[in-house]
């Protein structure tokens, strides 16, 4: 190829690759929810003089065509193996892959949301729980970093240090140490969740630190649908999907749940089907997300009751404890202030089990 | 509007390149000062209109200056002019810095007038000033048409960060330029070179430099770390935008000054400020150090002039009190060389570039220091002053993680990737091949560029999912 007849082609690739872009962004823009990052995008900004004038409208539109991009995850896509295998970046966005699993980066540790967070506990213990005949006991789930993080060279938080920190602010309750009684392998790869069927030993430990015995035989059954994880879009790597599985019992199967989510009782079941094939399947386990939920075994052979003050870690965890309660009632004080707790929650004898992740005690701003 | 932005990239050029490429020729440059004033608005659409009323008084006062050239009266207007130009940039840039310091001095509480900075108003007022300070000269003839000097003020290309492009060197091109496939393709390769450099290789430089200073865990080596990815990061953000400025105005068939030579190759700061925004410091050169009577002066006459020349550099650059330092922190490193150091210098090149690059670092971290206690805070910190550890584990992670993008910095910000393909142009067969493979490359980057762009705002929703 001579110089004259580059030119041209450099002229005209370029004129059409810009040019196919260009009319592809305004003809048809990319859809208004994002899967892969699980929002939704920015749509066309309303045009007022105002927003001209102050360039509000000028900000708006560029988010605009960055989110309404054509092809946006192909894109996102691209720039992930770039900067994985040309630039040889650790991380991405903070996700990482380490030992066959994709992982998002949690650090460093931050002693004022951990502080926060044992101040909402207190809270809630001297509100609601101190002077009843109630045990209160607490736990803490590592996340998976905890077992990929600094073995495979990343940053990592200082977990003996986040896990004293936490025991000595909290005394007042009895504490469970799960942590090693998991592994790596008892997280789905592309997920930040553990795997419910990896973790009955760690339902059996808890009820047995309580008092109560939870075990049962379990029936094993798997989703027929690949379960793509929180970490799997926002890597934008290609990894293979995870196999979801639930455990189901006698007692599960006829348990009674209650979401409360909108103040109004609402019937559910322990798992919702309906999630299970949605956009974030592990929202399956007991109502997911939702404020305030209640757990009903009918076939309980004892009156003993339990709150769990958790996160999402608990959906799938507090299934493999009903068989030791008559009522198991899940509190997310994400999505429930604290304060409003006394009209729906009796405290006065029962356990409370105050469980939450490393990641979430980290960024604890979440909680009301 | 930046260039490296999706709507610029996807919405304005390629509106623009159709607009002007289809436009006759007596309208394209109306083209352009219409794409300009838009692409200007974008992002300031009040300030457009200083732009407008600037351009406005320098196309009369160049008209003036010219009619009366020869008289009192023509100087008169040249004074109003620089008066004007540096009293709005004074304004507009310097007047709070102004006030805070004379209210530091007197104790007093004069409120702050929270002006914004207008984009640009560094690189047009001194376009602007050059132009009449030549047409004064007599250098070049006013410009009678005040779209075409509109055009040149406010040519998008190179309007908010230059290479501050001088009337004298364009004004041929702005009445009559040529339009070809060869220099077409040499303006897309500069754009998407720049581009790449400013997208791939400066944000993430920039990105470390911003874990740098989100970090609480900073150690000796973090901030030489930190010090080495800034010098990097500015090299690559501004020789970047000027490679994007050189590039869109070959498309548009202008030829702009190079504004950067490789200047981390340099064997002493005086070759450093000769390869390095080649164009600021060519137009102090010729609008204050000369007329302040340059060499052909006495030794500490010559001294002085430096010493303002440098002096106001660093003032230029920003209002604050570690970029005056800055300036007359060259001022003395180009005094001692000038002195005696720079025959020396000669003897060793290698001990020469690391003396050239230890003085650049920390002429950067001086640079972006936050005020003068960010400078005493950052250099206490890579001396060893700070109380902090040699080492930490973040600064070893972060290097390892960046390294590679650190190593091709580097090696391209020196003149061997450029060498190697003229290398393998001396060959027919070589040539062949680069003139395949260029067209490939330059498609495959302005796929990641893009890439980049559109996951720049990626921002999952993770709240609920802890």
């Amino acid at each position: 190829m001579n110089d004259k007849i580059k030119s041209i082609v450099l002229t005209v690739l370029s004129a059409v690759m810009l040019l196919t872009l260009s009319v592809w962004c305004i003809v048809k823009p990319g859809p208004e929810y994002s899967d892969s990052e699980r929002r939704v995008l920015a749509s066309f900004p309303e045009i007022t003089w105002e927003s001209i004038l102050s360039a509000d409208f000028m900000a708006d539109f560029e988010d605009y065509t960055v989110d309404r991009f054509p092809m946006r995850d192909l894109f996102r896509s691209v720039k992930a193996l770039s900067e994985k295998y040309i630039f040889a970046k650790k991380d991405n966005n903070d996700i990482y892959t380490a030992d066959g699993h994709l992982s998002k980066l949690e650090y460093p540790l931050s002693t004022y949301m951990l502080d926060n967070a044992s101040e909402k506990f207190l809270y809630i213990y001297e509100k609601y729980i101190e002077g009843t005949e109630s045990e209160v006991y607490f736990s803490i789930v590592p996340d998976k970093n905890y077992f990929l993080a600094e073995e495979n060279g990343y940053l990592s938080l200082n977990y003996d240090e986040l896990v004293s920190y936490m025991k000595e602010k909290m005394s007042y309750m009895t504490y469970i140490d799960i942590i090693d009684k998991l592994s790596a392998d008892d997280y789905y790869t592309t997920d930040t969740h553990w795997k419910q069927e990896c973790i009955t030993d760690v339902a059996g430990y808890i009820g047995e630190c309580m008092g109560a015995d939870v075990k049962a035989d379990y029936t094993e059954n798997t989703l027929d649908n690949p379960f793509y994880g929180v970490y799997y879009g926002q890597s934008a790597l290609p990894f293979n999907a995870d196999t979801m599985k639930y455990l189901t019992s006698e007692v599960i199967e006829n348990c009674v749940v209650t979401s409360y989510d909108t103040g109004k009782p609402v019937k559910k079941s322990v798992y919702d089907m309906e999630e299970a094939y949605g956009k974030d399947p592990y929202e399956m386990f007991m109502s997911g997300s939702d404020a305030l939920v209640v757990a009903e075994n009918p076939l309980a052979e004892t009156d003993r009751e339990l709150i769990m003050f958790r996160d999402s870690f608990a959906g799938s965890l507090s299934p493999l404890l009903l068989e030791g309660y008559s009522k198991i009632t899940l509190v997310d004080i994400r999505y429930i202030n604290p304060q409003m707790l006394g009209a729906f929650v009796d405290f006065s004898d029962c356990d409370v089990l105050f469980i939450y992740s490393t990641m979430l005690l980290n960024n604890s701003t979440a909680f009301r | 509007m930046l260039f490296s932005s999706i709507p610029f990239l996807y919405y304005f050029l390629p509106a623009v390149l159709i607009l002007y490429f289809i436009a006759p020729k007596k309208l394209k440059n109306t083209v352009i000062l219409l794409s300009s004033l838009f692409f200007y608005a974008w992002g300031e659409p009040k300030y457009v209109i200083l732009m407008v009323v600037s351009i406005a008084i320098g196309y009369v006062l160049g008209l003036l200056i010219e009619k009366f050239r020869g008289k009192t009266v023509s100087k008169v207007f040249l004074i109003f002019s620089v008066i004007f130009s540096i009293g709005a940039l004074g304004y507009f840039k310097y007047a709070d810095f102004f006030i805070s310091n004379f209210n530091a001095v007197t104790g007093l509480s004069v409120p702050l007038l929270r002006i914004a900075l207008p984009i640009g108003i560094s690189f047009y007022t001194f376009q602007l000033l050059s132009y009449t300070i030549d047409v004064y000269r007599g250098d070049t003839p006013a410009q009678k048409n005040p779209v075409t000097l509109a055009a040149y003020i406010s040519l998008f290309p190179q309007l908010i960060a230059g290479p501050i492009v001088r009337y004298s060197d364009v004004a041929l091109q702005l009445g009559n330029r040529t339009h070809t496939f060869a220099k077409a393709s040499d303006g897309i390769r500069r754009f998407i070179l720049g581009l790449s450099k400013k997208i791939l290789i400066a944000n993430a430089l920039g990105e470390l430099c911003d874990i740098f200073r989100a970090s609480e865990d900073k150690s000796v080596a973090f901030f030489w770390l930190y010090a080495v990815a800034f010098t990097l990061h500015i090299y690559f953000d501004f020789s970047g935008y000027s490679d994007m400025a050189i590039g869109l105005g070959k498309i548009m068939g202008f030829d702009f000054m190079e504004n950067f030579n490789y200047p981390y190759i340099s064997k002493s700061v005086t070759e450093f400020w000769r390869r390095w925004h080649i164009s600021l410091g060519s137009w102090f050169r010729d609008y204050v150090y000369i007329p302040l009577g340059g060499n052909r002066v006495s030794k500490p006459r010559q001294f002085f002039n430096i010493f303002v020349v440098w002096l106001l550099t660093g003032f230029w650059h920003g209002a604050e009190w570690n970029f005056p330092l800055w300036g007359l922190y060259f001022a003395v490193l180009l005094l001692i060389e000038k002195s005696f150091l720079l025959e020396k210098l000669k003897k060793s090149k290698v001990i020469s570039h690391v003396y050239v690059m230890f003085l650049v670092i920390i002429s950067f971290v001086i640079f972006n220091a936050s005020g003068m206690s960010g400078v005493i805070s950052d250099l206490s910190g890579m001396f060893g002053f700070a109380g902090i550890p040699a080492v930490s584990g973040e600064v070893v992670y972060y290097l390892r993680s960046y390294l590679l993008v650190i190593v091709i910095a580097v090696i391209g910000s020196t003149p061997l990737p450029k060498k190697l393909i003229e290398k393998i142009r001396e060959k027919e067969t070589g040539n062949k091949i680069i003139n395949i493979i260029e067209p490939v490359v330059c498609i495959l980057l302005f796929v990641m560029i893009t890439a980049y762009l559109v996951d720049g705002s990626f921002n999952p929703f993770l709240y609920f999912r802890f």
